[in-house]
């Protein structure tokens, strides 16, 4: 009986063949979804810290009376990265109650408002190494003071950066040291 | 019937220049995710920030506002960087950098401090110190972190 098979020429036409295949696959496929994925991952990375409290104003704190917390934010002084920046929200704390509040720039924001500005008023966000203050009233929250107060940076890409950008214990305003 | 086969040296420089190319497609993929990075004394450009020491007095003057500084460190300023302390608000009135805002190490200097508006006596500065990078053989300005920063009240003169 005659047993037949590849040539030697063809197997090695098919295998480079079959290589190049797989390359091309490779190269348009899987190289961009691994790029893709690693970029997503590693996005926040840069903005961690990005936005913090400022406590050189003397703000940062809650004022009982009015019903009313003003937080002072400051921006790295990194002008690349405020570009890729569409804004914040910003949570505030008490032991029993939370609230977030979407901040964009342009955009009016539920009760919160740049400082001695209207309520309703469009809502500017600090740039490169700005600081602005904020004004939010919680007279319709049920809580008679919020704690702490925590920052998330937004980024044009929709992406919410999970890891707060920065953290702090809110204090009485009736205690705050002026500058 | 004679088996013929690679021999064992061409197989081994076969395999060695296989890994070799892999290694490099790697490399280059791989680099292409870094980004340039703007350096200093052959460090991240911030690092520098740390090592500047300099103090500052900011002055209205009849004509003009404008900042005095004094550079302790030893890292050269190549501008600065200044901002208005408002009312709950600390923002920009410009970046003053290069030939004569150039304060080297031991050095004093004067920046002027050109703004739409005047600034009136006793408000607040903040002044950022600004230095030279490298970035691709090329020299690129940084502004420093504003904990780099120094606060001085602007006085008439």
């Amino acid at each position: 009986m005659q047993k037949q098979g590849l040539s030697t020429i063809i197997a090695t036409v098919l295998i480079i063949f079959l290589t190049v295949i797989v390359a091309g696959m490779i190269a348009q496929v899987i190289i961009p979804f691994a790029k893709n994925s690693l970029y997503k991952s590693t996005e926040c990375v840069k903005y961690e810290n990005y936005f913090r409290f400022d406590e050189s104003l003397g703000w940062n704190c809650y004022d009982t009376d009015a019903k009313q917390i003003n937080i002072s934010l400051s921006v790295r002084n990194e002008k690349a990265l405020t570009d890729n920046v569409l804004g914040f929200k910003i949570a505030f704390l008490s032991e029993s109650f939370s609230k977030v509040i979407d901040v964009n720039e342009g955009a009016s924001a539920a009760n919160l408002r740049n400082f001695n500005k209207n309520a309703g008023s469009k809502i500017t966000i600090p740039k490169t190494g700005d600081t602005f203050t904020y004004t939010y009233n919680y007279a319709d929250d049920s809580v008679t003071h919020y704690t702490n107060a925590e920052v998330y940076t937004v980024l044009k890409s929709g992406r919410l950066c999970e890891k707060p950008s920065a953290h702090i214990s809110l204090i009485d305003c009736r205690e705050r040291l002026l500058p | 019937m004679s088996k013929r086969g690679l021999s064992p040296v061409i197989a081994t420089v076969l395999l060695i220049a296989i890994a070799l190319i892999l290694a490099v497609i790697i490399f280059l993929w791989a680099r292409s995710f870094l980004e340039e990075q703007n350096q200093k004394f052959g460090e991240p450009v911030s690092n520098a920030c740390k090592d500047i020491d300099f103090e500052v007095e900011a002055f209205h003057g009849s004509t003009e506002d404008y900042v005095n500084v004094v550079n302790r460190g030893n890292v050269p300023l190549y501008g600065l960087e200044i901002r208005l302390r408002d009312e709950g608000v600390i923002a920009s009135v410009g970046t003053f950098q290069g030939t004569s805002n150039v304060i080297r190490n031991g050095e004093s200097g004067q920046v002027k401090i050109f703004a739409n508006e005047r600034i009136p006596a006793g408000k607040q500065l903040r002044i950022i110190p600004i230095i030279l990078g490298e970035k691709n053989t090329e020299r690129t300005p940084y502004a420093c972190d504003t904990e780099f920063a120094r606060d001085a009240p602007i006085q008439d003169v």
